[in-house]
């Protein structure tokens, strides 16, 4: 599971080319922009990390991360391809990755507009425009509120499903043809131990589960 | 097999549902540092107004190309014993074009993720964990 970006944390970043290898710890810790992963290391570290040397492809770095690196440059970061953050740079990076990431599910969520009765083999339901719409207001409350989402699917009646696993629980929001939300809360052996409407205000209690 | 006589299905044995390919409903996640995959329980989930949720039985299908279309599906494997021991019937429901066609009979939304869970084989993907 991917870990949520807190703006208040201090460390160290590595940025890699996702064609070369790093460790798996990395590799399970890091955030994506451009195609490039940004990984977050232990806040305890406190050395440029010389392991892995990226920096010839630091230097081709998409402009949009070089825009929000641009504090760092003659920090030693094109050195070491390392850089130490402060408040306004993860600012910015977390509102680069929520920008992303919200256009990322709004595209996902208007890809099923496509979807024609019996799209699954078992005569499921197209995709209403009332949950299309719902949907949307849900990922921007998700995300503004950082919750991880980890997949989002039309479901057979014409809503759509957002499912949120933690480590304890397993959540699902389903937004109906209705325009009404339900919460389905699970425990580790997939027994729901919550199942009620809540409203859209309601979706950051989730965070309870997580 | 095929015929007019209804087969009696057993927990051990093995029950289809076909997943579509696009949009994905498999999820990927890292559990204790590895890659696993799961389908999301939307698949098993009946709508308003269904007897049951529609399945196939593996031992009455010749190949899994004769119930999936592998270019817009793959297919979901678990056991009958799953729902039966939520205690859903499952009940063979031949149609006129299906003759391994069967039904897990009812309501499925509260044991969706049960069966979503305890699937052990997903067509064409490797890593998958079920119970």
């Amino acid at each position: 599971m991917k870990v949520p970006l807190k703006i208040n944390e201090t460390g160290w970043f590595l940025i890699l080319n996702p064609n070369l290898s790093t460790s798996e710890e990395l590799q399970n810790k890091d955030y994506n922009i451009s195609g490039y992963s940004i990984a977050k290391l232990s806040t305890s570290y406190n050395q440029p990390f010389i392991g892995i040397d990226v920096t010839k492809e630091i230097l081709n770095l998409p402009s949009d991360i070089t825009e929000f690196l641009s504090d760092f440059k003659g920090n030693g970061f094109y050195k070491n391809s390392i850089f130490k953050y402060n408040e306004k740079t993860i600012a910015h990076l977390q509102n680069l990755v929520d920008e992303r990431s919200r256009a990322k599910y709004f595209e996902e969520i208007d890809s099923f507009k496509t979807l024609k009765y019996n799209w699954d083999g078992y005569n499921a339901e197209p995709t209403a425009d009332a949950a299309i719409h719902l949907a949307k207001e849900v990922v921007t409350e998700l995300i503004s509120n950082r919750i991880k989402i980890d997949i989002c699917v039309p479901m057979r009646d014409g809503g759509i499903q957002f499912d949120i696993d933690g480590d304890k629980y397993s959540t699902e929001i389903e937004i109906h043809p209705d325009q009404t939300i339900s919460l389905i809360v699970y425990n580790e052996n997939a027994e729901i131990v919550k199942n009620k409407i809540i409203s859209l205000s309601e979706i950051k209690t989730i965070k309870q589960y997580i | 097999m095929s015929g007019s006589a209804l087969y009696i299905i057993t927990a051990k044995d093995t029950l289809i549902r076909k997943i579509p390919r696009v949009p994905s409903h498999i999820k990927i996640s890292i559990e204790n540092g590895k890659e696993v995959k799961r389908i999301t329980s939307a698949n098993f989930k009946t709508k308003k107004g269904e007897d049951g949720l529609s399945v196939q039985i593996e031992k009455l299908v010749e190949s899994t190309d004769t119930v999936v279309n592998q270019t817009t599906h793959t297919a979901a494997f678990f056991l009958a014993k799953v729902p039966m021991d939520l205690g859903k019937e499952c009940k063979h429901d031949p149609t006129a074009t299906e003759y391994a066609h069967a039904l897990i009979v009812g309501d499925t939304r509260s044991i969706a993720k049960k069966i979503a869970n305890a699937c052990h084989k997903i067509l064409d993907e490797d890593i998958l964990i079920g119970e």
